[in-house]
């Protein structure tokens, strides 16, 4: 009986504008076991929240999925989420999957209290009685830690402060009980202390009841502190996949190397920081054929201009998509 | 809260105040008198001697000031005296015969155009770019660009004169509706149907919607729990300066169509000079308008729960 | 002992309100009572979270926003109450850079006129005559000079940056604020943008006041640090100290929830409890007592000033 929940295979989601189309997400695949905390980490223009839009259908025009296939293993049956029909995917957003953005100020409708905005899944998806709801809407919200729930349950979003409301964000995710989280960047706009509340309420969750999380974001010190396996994205594509402590500590990778090179710690204090020359790519070259981080690369050879290096195996369970990797020049030997 | 309402009430008195106060110069600037009027009217020369009688009976002959005064000191006690044209008929009667055809008019205006505007808006934002989206846009364009008494003049030409279907005015039933109505409602099925599609594309376009899609909510059921109340809200005040204009009749339409309402009595008021009635009813305008914008804020207050009053 | 190039005593600034209905007036006291100073070629960090006042504290040095209360002291001189040219001729001498570098430019302006403002509006040339002057600035901050014709739309983040950092050198002042100067930006662009300030720093020996919520990248590009909460500064000190031995438990807190990007070591909870509770205005004592883990009476009772607990290193707390 196998251990996985999701399969993401071979996605494609292009945008389609004036001049050319921006393929955002440009081959993506991956996958996720039961009751594991996938982060995915990469700057903008890499494609991750995309990845995540694109996963739950909340893809509009210019955007469209032109490819891929996403498996959802869900307890009694086997489904493609990019086959569903828009009927049956209502049936498991908010439901089997949820998924939490990152502004929780503007995500929340301001004219409808909390309460009835949590109870509101229970009641499409369980057919709960309307104070059955409520009950179970305010016990939510105690979960999340939010205190005085029983009163809080009717105050509107405007009253809570940006910590809290991502808190009510969480409690609505998992009202259901979902057997999948996608987290869009979920605390970026969060001061670090609460950060750090909302980053042990999600370690909490996926512990508890078994929920798989995929976590999206910028910051890699989230990332080392939740994530089991980690995918470094770039240009649309997962340049680097493996476990969290392969990731940190012997990247294969270039890119992901120097990313994890140019943040500053605490205590160290080299008198510069190491750096990536120039920026991640805004537009992309239909062109080019080569490894789209070679403009920036410092360890680039001559193949890499003219071949885009496929995700392939480099040390156990550890995948990079780079021609000198695959050479062992980086393994730890 | 009451230091709130006392402050506006205050507000809109000095308001109502300053509109007499230039309502009257005005009146009084433009040349001529009620007398000059008749005279045009009898085709023949008030006799002087009258004329300077009828003057002082009405309190003519006294300086301007003077005779605001004394009409402030009347109004208060809502007495506005007796109207010039109509001898028999004191201005305060006058409005408690006429007003109800104007509010009637009025009424069937805002209940067509709501019906007819906020559809269409919905319509066309539900349905971008689509027949619907083209339909709305043409039908405010039309709106826009003929004027209302353009608009009734045609109505009457086509459905009166050579189809015999309407009649040309009057007020007797529901067939003397249909193209005052009409006429009427051009302007607020404009202003309606472009607010609403605007608001509610806002709505749709927020990310509280992409939550509750994320949350596997039927389209529907986004549409009429969540879209909706967030996109009607800011119409209220839109409805509010509406339904203002409303209440106090509409000068073309009254008079085109020969509906005996205050509009179409405010149009002889200014011909004839008739002071008293001009007076009076600049003044129920001023006060309904006032009152009217109050009542506007404090349901927009009770009806959007981020919204609370507070003094800048 | 270096010149001291700026001095805060006690400078407070709000935005108090009143409610339209009830007596309840909003407090909204952004900055209250800070003092501070800053000495040539030094760099102060200050760190806090949304609402601690820091970018307050920064318009109001720059009198952007007038003080309430306290003083300004710049170059030895009170600048506090200056008006018209005298103010003027000091604005010249501070900068500041701001965290959103799109939205501090006029979106019609090239960026050879953005750059060449500062100089017009001192009376120190032209755009056109300060062409090369120009040039030199953008080299010095990594761009072109080609790029003096461009529009800063057509720029990255990171580059916008650079073009704010060089419209703030254009006048070679003496303190440059920077506020949040990368949080907006990409992490691999936030390291080029920190050396590049670090680099300019060095060779033109101006002071920074280095604002941002994210202590390590303070920590990196300060001396010193000073921690504030609700408008209070609740502890300074040497960026060692307060790193290593924060003794305010805000600056602790502050310090226990950076996630560290080493998964080895995986916390748990952090000691602080439940949120801002929602009040308006600060409570009576000391701001933080609400989410103190170590709070007591005497911390509701009495306010705890900012005192010497070490070289350099003061505190306001009565447990420190």
């Amino acid at each position: 009986m196998s251990n996985l929940l999701l399969e993401v295979e071979n996605l494609h989601t292009l945008f389609k504008l004036e001049n050319d189309s921006v393929p955002a997400v440009n081959g993506v695949s991956f996958s996720i076991e039961k009751g594991e905390v996938l982060g995915i980490v990469g700057e903008s223009g890499s494609g991750k929240s995309v990845t995540a839009l694109s996963l739950m259908r909340l893809i509009d025009p210019p955007g469209v999925i032109t490819a891929g296939k996403a498996i959802f293993h869900d307890d009694d049956k086997t489904i493609d989420l990019l086959s569903l029909s828009s009927r049956e995917l209502q049936r498991i957003m908010g439901n089997r999957i949820s998924i939490i953005f990152q502004d929780a100020t503007t995500s929340l409708n301001p004219v409808l209290s909390v309460g009835f905005q949590i109870a509101e899944t229970l009641r499409v998806h369980r057919g709960l009685s309307r104070k059955a709801a409520k009950v179970r809407a305010v016990y939510l919200l105690q979960r999340v830690g939010i205190a005085n729930a029983g009163k809080r349950a009717g105050n509107y979003p405007h009253e809570f402060s940006g910590g809290m409301r991502q808190r009510v964000l969480i409690a609505m995710a998992i009202a259901c009980q979902p057997k999948l989280l996608i987290a869009d960047e979920p605390t970026t706009a969060l001061d670090v202390t609460i950060q750090a509340q909302i980053l042990n309420l999600l370690r909490e969750f996926s512990s508890d009841f078994g929920m798989s999380t995929i976590l999206i974001t910028h910051d890699l010190g989230v990332i080392a502190q939740l994530a089991d396996k980690v995918a470094v994205m770039y240009a649309g594509r997962i340049v680097e996949t493996g476990g969290v402590n392969d990731i940190f500590h012997n990247p294969q990778h270039p890119y992901t190397q120097a990313l994890a090179a140019s943040i500053p710690r605490l205590h160290e204090y080299p008198e510069r920081l190491p750096t990536i020359e120039g920026s991640p790519p805004r537009s992309r070259r239909e062109d080019f054929l080569g490894c789209s981080f070679y403009p920036r690369c410092s360890t680039r050879i001559n193949i890499c201009a003219e071949k885009r290096p496929p995700l392939t195996e480099i040390l156990p369970r550890q995948f990079a998509a780079c021609w000198i990797a695959q050479k062992g020049v980086f393994a730890d030997v | 809260m009451l230091n709130y309402f006392f402050k506006r009430i205050v507000g809109a008195v000095g308001v109502i105040f300053v509109v007499s106060i230039l309502t009257f110069a005005s009146m009084h600037m433009v040349p001529g008198g009620p007398f000059d009027a008749i005279s045009l009217e009898k085709q023949q020369m008030v006799p002087e001697n009258i004329k300077r009688g009828l003057n002082e009976k009405y309190g003519l002959d006294a300086p301007v000031w003077k005779q605001y005064v004394l009409f402030v000191r009347n109004a208060a006690g809502l007495d506005f005296g007796y109207s010039i044209t109509y001898p028999n008929r004191t201005v305060v009667s006058i409005f408690k015969q006429q007003w109800i055809y104007s509010l009637q008019l009025g009424a069937l205006t805002f209940l067509f155009s709501v019906i007819v505007g906020v559809g269409l808006g919905i319509l066309a934002a539900v349905n971008p770019n689509s027949i619907y989206d083209y339909l709305g846009t043409g039908v405010s364009i039309f709106c826009l660009v003929i004027p209302s008494f353009v608009f009734a003049i045609l109505l009457q030409v086509i459905f009166s004169v050579w189809l015999g279907w309407l009649p040309t005015g009057g007020w007797n039933g529901p067939k003397y509706w249909i193209m005052p109505v009409l006429a009427n409602s051009l302007a607020p099925i404009l202003v309606l149907q472009r607010h609403t599609r605007a608001s509610m594309t806002d709505a749709m376009q927020a990310n509280f919607v992409r939550t509750a899609r994320a949350k596997g909510l039927s389209r529907t059921r986004i549409m009429f729990v969540h879209v909706f109340k967030n996109a009607l809200t800011p119409l209220l005040t839109v409805g509010g300066s509406l339904a203002a204009g409303l209440i106090v009749g509409s000068f073309f339409i009254e008079s085109i169509f020969r509906i005996p309402g205050i509009g179409s009595y405010f149009v002889t008021a200014i011909g004839t000079r008739d002071y008293p009635m001009i007076m009076a009813t600049t003044l129920v305008w001023t006060i309904i308008i006032s009152v009217v914008y109050l009542l506007t804020d404090l349901f927009y207050a009770l009806a959007d729960p981020r919204v609370t009053l507070i003094k800048e | 002992m270096s010149e001291t190039v700026l001095e805060i005593r006690d400078l407070t600034k709000n935005f108090s309100s009143r409610r339209m209905y009830g007596r309840d007036k909003i407090e909204n006291i952004a900055v209250n009572g800070v003092s501070f100073s800053v000495s040539a070629a030094e760099t102060l960090g200050i760190v806090g979270e949304s609402g601690c006042g820091k970018s307050t504290l920064a318009m109001t040095i720059m009198r952007l926003y007038e003080p309430d209360s306290g003083k300004i002291y710049f170059e030895g001189a009170d600048i506090t109450q200056l008006k018209g040219r005298e103010l003027k001729l000091v604005r010249r001498r501070m900068q500041l850079i701001f965290q959103d570098p799109l939205a501090a430019f006029d979106p019609r302006l090239r960026v050879d006129q953005i750059i060449g403002e500062p100089l017009e509006i001192h009376g120190l040339g032209t755009s056109n005559s300060n062409h090369d002057h120009t040039a030199a600035l953008l080299r010095r901050v990594g761009l072109y000079a080609e790029d003096m014709q461009r529009f800063p739309s057509e720029f990255s983040g990171g580059q916008q940056q650079r073009i704010g950092i060089a419209r703030a050198l254009a006048l070679k002042p003496r303190l440059l604020i920077c506020d949040e100067p990368v949080s907006a930006l990409d992490i691999s662009v936030q390291a080029q943008i920190l050396n590049l300030l670090r680099d300019i720093q060095d060779e033109f020996g101006f002071s920074y006041i280095f604002i941002s919520h994210n202590i390590v990248i303070t920590a990196f590009m300060s001396t010193r640090i000073g921690v504030m909460y609700l408008g209070k500064l609740v502890e300074i000190g040497d960026t060692e100290l307060i790193t290593k031995s924060p003794r305010h438990p805000y600056t602790q807190a502050l310090l226990a929830a950076i996630p560290e990007p080493d998964p080895s070591f995986r916390e748990n909870s952090i000691d602080v409890s439940s949120e801002h509770v929602e009040f308006e205005g600060s409570p009576t004592g000391c701001v933080f007592r609400m989410r103190c883990p170590v709070a007591r009476d005497v911390c509701a009772a009495e306010e705890p000033q900012l005192r010497t607990i070490g070289d350099g290193h003061q505190a306001a707390c009565h447990f420190a």
